[in-house]
């Protein structure tokens, strides 16, 4: 059987391709050598830039307001690396990663160099690209390097569509305005994602303990994630004064806030949470009555133990496992009355783990 | 209907469908390697300004247990386990299951890390074999993230759900111990669970590396090297082309169907409510994930099983054929038991993408390729044996078949290349061009070979289960 067409289509394909190969064989051989090259053309841009900039710092004037003659050529030098991007790249890092190793004036003085060979324009240029990419690198740029005057351009990127590029702006409020800069929060409508929590978090704990004055408001935030960060915030610092405000929110419609609350307040071992949420156990998910359990190992009293006893049958493990062990420290005597041996072999494991182990 | 006519009928409906499977693979591989190269760009953007190390030090880093199943694993077992436990992570345990070992791997285990027994209250979620020795953890603080749980034989599944039972952490890392895990692998892996807000991540799996010939001291990869055995040189591009063209298109996708056994992170709470891993079949890494996705997709849950493609796991590849041949029949009847065990998924509109697009698949490319392609060589010997054969069609048939696993081979180095350009050293570039050329004459028909044996002992040889899987050991190589 012949098929012409088909067969010409197929040796016309296969020239093509084997074209295609071996322009990709060159190529390849090209590519890899080219990946070389510029590896070791940056490793030696980067080490010049590091000793211009060592040099230009400590060419400084006695005076240090104004930049030496010395500091002048070197600012034309470091000029010349800014029509390319790849060096603008290794300028940036290097400035920031050099000024993370110095302290104070030379600081000022790398961050004014910073401004004077105008990588600073083409970071603020950057907060103009289409690109999300493009825009979140240029606000990380203005953080490292704490340019306050330009948080007018920021703050509309606060709800941008993109977390990546929130995240960036959400975080240079918070390094250059500390407390201030969580003020952000209030105009947030975009979720904050756990990574982004991460991130936020690592900036707040690094306020000082007194500038954290006022996170109640954002309890009562109408963004479930704002609540949710701030309910990390008073666990971190401490506040047990927004007691009643986490009181609250044991009945907020939000599961995982509702969780998140009872760890708190099980965490700051506060007893009217108890009654609350023993007032409404029917009505209560089942992590929610794992978490209550939870509370009342830090809280229980004899008193409770009879609600305590309602769940040593639980069909739940975990349940069982808490309440059992909640009697046994708040009620030795009950405890001890209860049949060690049942039919629910659970209940035989937990007892004989309770009774005869120290283990984990 | 001359009897001429009604055999010219039949051979050109094979003519056909052999063509239009072709045309589909290939076309399906031209759209994988679009997908998989925007997901790549996509990921990479994404990360160049992230600082993974963030992680180490939250107050609300979430928990995970790494779980690693052992068998007869005594040679390694202690440097595997200490590679283990220099991963870079704050709030993470490691679950070491000892399966039922026959050798002195539990011994060693308790001499080197100072091991007692201890009680452990253990909530079955997930039912296995019984302990054995029961549970152990070390006397020196120093290991204290170390749990060491001896059971009776099961196989790797009932081996993990063992530790899936033990775990108290929110996500469990499933591991070949004998893995060898980069520092930050944990960090990375756990990354996509954290970013998502409208949706929740089930599974995330990474790429899993060759580290045949690589410099290891210690559990820690210190130089990348490529191997000099030719067998060993193209599974790293059959590798290369499976995970970093294949799966990250898929990922891209949201229709990824398998995480590699070898490391992947999964949602602990999603994990029991399936059951966990199933003990009757030899893949339950590719079972594990479908099963997930058709609860998640069952309940109406917006959900993710997400890819790393970051080089964070590096394993040992066999260098010997009959091993191989071992591993991937296996691989074959690992994807046939989990594609008829959940057959109901196939083309049910109910499933939504995994039903109608990933599914089908797996099915027709990956299940069924390897039989289409062995009838399509018989067929071929067919057409010679009654001289109905145009010479020139076929060996243009045939070059093209060959040019376009090359150019395929090419985007793969060519993503490895622009991203995490691994293979470094002068004089590797010539090795994997030679490779690109001789891989399809060298591991595929070893491959092919391997797959129609897996099919045949999957229908008629019943009792055959995990096979033999000799490694020499990363740290020797």
């Amino acid at each position: 059987m012949d098929f012409p067409l088909v067969e010409s289509v197929i040796w016309t394909l296969v020239v093509i391709l084997a074209i295609i190969i071996l322009i990709l064989v060159f190529y390849l051989k090209a590519l890899r050598s080219n990946i070389r090259l510029t590896v070791a053309r940056k490793i030696r841009y980067r080490n010049n830039i590091e000793q211009l900039l060592i040099q230009f710092l400590y060419s400084e004037d006695a005076e240090g307001e104004k930049f030496s003659n010395n500091q002048k050529k070197l600012v034309k030098r470091f000029k010349k690396g800014l029509p390319t991007k790849w060096k603008r790249k290794i300028m940036t890092s290097t400035f920031f990663e050099l000024s993370r190793e110095i302290s104070g004036n030379m600081v000022l003085t790398m961050h004014k160099l910073y401004e004077e060979i105008g990588l600073l324009d083409f970071a603020i240029k950057k907060l103009r690209s289409k690109k999300w990419n493009v825009i979140a690198i240029g606000i990380k740029e203005l953080r490292q390097f704490k340019i306050k005057r330009t948080q007018n351009l920021i703050t509309k990127f606060v709800n941008h569509s993109r977390e990546e590029v929130r995240r960036e702006a959400q975080l240079y409020f918070l390094e250059l305005f500390g407390y201030e800069g969580l003020n952000f929060l209030d105009n947030l409508k975009a979720p904050l994602s756990e990574w982004d929590q991460i991130q936020l978090l690592r900036e707040i704990e690094q306020f000082e303990n007194h500038e954290i004055i006022e996170v109640t408001r954002w309890l009562r935030s109408e963004n479930d994630y704002v609540i949710i960060l701030m309910l990390n915030v008073v666990k971190f610092f401490n506040r047990l004064e927004t007691k009643d405000a986490l009181l609250d929110l044991i009945n907020h419609n939000n599961l995982e806030i509702r969780l998140k609350t009872i760890e708190i307040l099980t965490h700051f071992e506060v007893s009217e949470a108890k009654g609350i949420l023993m007032s409404k156990v029917d009505a209560l998910c089942l992590k929610e009555k794992i978490a209550l359990l939870g509370l009342l190992e830090k809280t229980a009293t004899t008193e409770d133990s009879v609600f305590v006893l309602d769940y040593i049958n639980n069909d739940n493990f975990e349940l069982k496992h808490r309440a059992l062990r909640v009697l046994k420290t708040v009620d030795a005597d009950l405890y001890n009355k209860l049949e060690k041996k049942s039919n629910d072999e659970a209940y035989n494991k937990i007892i004989n783990f309770l009774d005869y182990s120290y283990g984990i | 209907m001359e009897f001429d006519q009604i055999i010219r009928n039949i051979l050109l409906t094979f003519h056909y469908f052999f063509l239009v499977f072709t045309v589909l693979i290939v076309g399906s591989y031209i759209i994988l390697a679009f997908f998989s190269s925007r997901e790549t760009i996509d990921y990479l953007k994404k990360n160049s300004f992230v600082n993974h190390k963030d992680l180490l030090s939250s107050s609300i880093a979430p928990s995970i247990s790494v779980i690693a199943p052992a068998y007869n694993e005594c040679l390694n077992i202690v440097e595997n386990v200490r590679s283990l436990l220099s991963t870079h992570y704050v709030n993470y345990d490691v679950i070491i299951v000892n399966d039922g070992s026959k050798d002195d791997s539990l011994e060693r285990l308790i001499k080197a890390y100072d091991l007692e027994r201890v009680e452990y209250l253990i909530d079955v979620k997930v039912p296995t074999q019984e302990l054995r020795e029961g549970v152990f953890k070390s006397k020196n603080p120093a290991f204290d993230k170390l749990i060491v749980v001896d059971k009776e034989n099961g196989g790797k599944a009932d081996a993990l759900n063992c530790g899936i039972n033990i775990s108290q952490s929110k996500y469990l890392a499933c591991i070949d111990v004998d893995c060898l895990l980069l520092e930050d692998s944990l960090q990375r892996m756990v990354k996509p669970f954290l970013e998502y807000t409208d949706r929740r991540v089930i599974a995330s799996g990474g790429v899993i590396r060759i580290a045949n010939s690589c410099k290891i001291e210690n559990g820690k990869l210190l130089e990348v090297n490529f191997p000099d055995k030719w067998l060993e040189r193209a599974q790293i591009l059959e590798y290369l082309r499976s995970f970093l063209l294949g799966r990250m298109a898929w990922a891209r996708l949201n229709g990824l169907l398998v995480i590699s056994g070898a490391f992947g992170l999964f949602d602990k709470e999603i994990a029991i409510e399936v059951g966990g891993y199933d003990t009757k079949t030899v893949g339950e890494d590719m079972e594990i994930i479908v099963r997930m996705r058709k609860h998640m997709e069952e309940q109406n849950i917006k959900y993710r099983v997400a890819y790393i493609p970051d080089p964070l796991c590096w394993t040992e590849a066999p260098d010997d054929k009959k091993i191989l041949i071992s591993q991937r029949n296996r691989w074959t009847r690992g994807t046939i038991e989990t594609l008829k065990m959940h057959k109901e998924i196939g083309l049910n509109p109910k499933y939504r993408l995994l039903g109608l697009l990933s599914f089908p698949y797996w099915f027709v490319f990956e299940r069924m390729a390897p039989l289409i392609e062995v009838t399509g060589m018989l067929y071929f010997l067919f057409l010679v044996f009654y001289q109905q054969i145009s010479w020139s069609f076929v060996l243009g048939l045939f070059l093209l078949a060959y040019l376009f696993s090359l150019l395929f081979s090419f985007v793969a180095i060519f993503t490895e290349e622009f991203t995490y350009h691994q293979y470094k050293k002068k004089g590797i570039g010539i090795k994997l061009l030679l490779t690109v050329f001789l891989e399809p004459l060298i591991l595929h028909p070893l491959v092919l070979y391997a797959a129609m044996r897996g099919n045949f002992d999957y229908y008629f040889n019943k009792n055959k289960k995990w096979g033999v899987m000799v490694r020499k050991g990363l740290s020797k190589s």
